[in-house]
């Protein structure tokens, strides 16, 4: 009869874990949601092939007024040999596609390749122009750099 | 991004030239790291600026300055900020590598970076109310050490020992011992 009991309760739980997992297979993404969303702006030619500015994100979903919410927003910047120089971090944004308008109330990331320059805050807005981009942070800016040691004592 | 060298310009290079018999060696052995905060930041890839504003505050282990706006904006060629601003309520205070403490007060202090057939030419111009005070405090008077010019300039060419030349300059140098420098004849300096 002991037996008979654990038997059960594994089955109750086979039948548990079956039903738990069966019911997040059923949450697929709503109508219109994208994953993995890239934008990419090129180059002026000659280098038209070499992406100039990648902005993307983990998904986005449509929003009223043909704007997306995109989570975990990333954009990078690149240099004519593709190798990337700028990259911005943001948890969440708004992002308008023709207008190449984002923006969040949250916390956004902003540092150089090299790690020598840094900054974040919150709130931002980032616009893209002519294939290229102004970035505003509009809240608790802190920036860390690194002082190159040529620059130390020029003058001492 | 190197805004230590406006800070040095800004004040260790004043300090070379007002301390006359002090050879100062500010030259940190390794490189350190520079906190800026702000309440608002702007970038501008096509300017290439960047722009922080509100209550700015720029520290690093030996100099910390203060204003309600700086401007960054680097050459098109590479890293170099050729000018940098530093706008309203500016406050520099730095210690030097003796422990000396200078504290600089202006309206505005613009540093300008710029190549001209491999000659690189460095101006500093502080303008509204520029102020450098350094030394020990008079027993008597509680006064350091200050100078006063408007507008003042500092300028090098390739890296060397720059100069140092005010318009409408004042200086004031205690006579007593506790004073830093003790040259009487400061005018010379420019």
């Amino acid at each position: 009869m002991k037996t008979g009991g654990k038997k059960f309760w594994l089955a109750l739980a086979a039948v548990i874990f079956l039903i738990v997992a069966a019911s997040n297979r059923a949450q697929t993404p709503p109508i219109g949601q994208t994953t993995e969303f890239t934008s990419d702006t090129y180059f002026e030619p000659p280098n038209e092939q070499q992406v100039k500015m990648r902005l993307s994100g983990a998904s986005a979903s449509p929003l009223p007024g043909g704007l997306l919410d995109v989570k975990n927003l990333k954009v990078e910047v690149f240099n004519t040999n593709g190798v990337q120089q700028l990259q911005a971090l943001a948890p969440q944004c708004t992002y308008a596609p023709l207008n190449g308008v984002a923006s969040s109330s949250g916390h956004l990331e902003f540092h150089s390749d090299d790690g020598k320059f840094r900054t974040e805050g919150d709130g931002f807005l980032l616009r893209q122009t002519n294939g290229s981009f102004s970035l505003t942070i509009s809240n608790n800016v802190h920036s860390v750099m690194e002082i190159p040691t040529d620059n130390q004592g020029l003058f001492l | 991004m190197k805004l230590h060298l406006f800070l040095l310009l800004l004040v260790g290079g004043w300090t070379a030239e007002a301390q006359t018999n002090t050879p100062a060696t500010n030259s940190p052995s390794s490189a350190s790291t520079m906190d800026i905060t702000s309440k608002r930041w702007d970038f501008d890839q096509i300017s290439r600026r960047v722009v922080y504003s509100g209550d700015v505050r720029v520290t690093d282990p030996q100099e910390r300055l203060t204003c309600e706006q700086l401007t960054v904006t680097f050459s098109t060629k590479g890293t170099h900020p050729e000018n940098i601003q530093a706008e309203t309520n500016v406050v520099v205070d730095y210690t030097d590598a003796q422990g000396e403490k200078y504290h600089v007060t202006t309206d505005k202090g613009v540093y300008v970076y710029s190549v001209t057939d491999s000659t690189t030419n460095e101006t500093i111009t502080l303008t509204g109310n520029a102020r450098v005070e350094w030394g020990a405090p008079d027993p008597l008077t509680g006064e350091r050490n200050w100078m006063t010019g408007e507008p003042i300039y500092y300028t090098r060419i390739n890296r060397q020992k720059g100069s140092l030349h005010a318009l409408n300059q004042h200086i004031h140098i205690n006579s007593s011992p506790s004073g830093t420098n003790t040259d009487n004849s400061p005018v010379k300096l420019f």
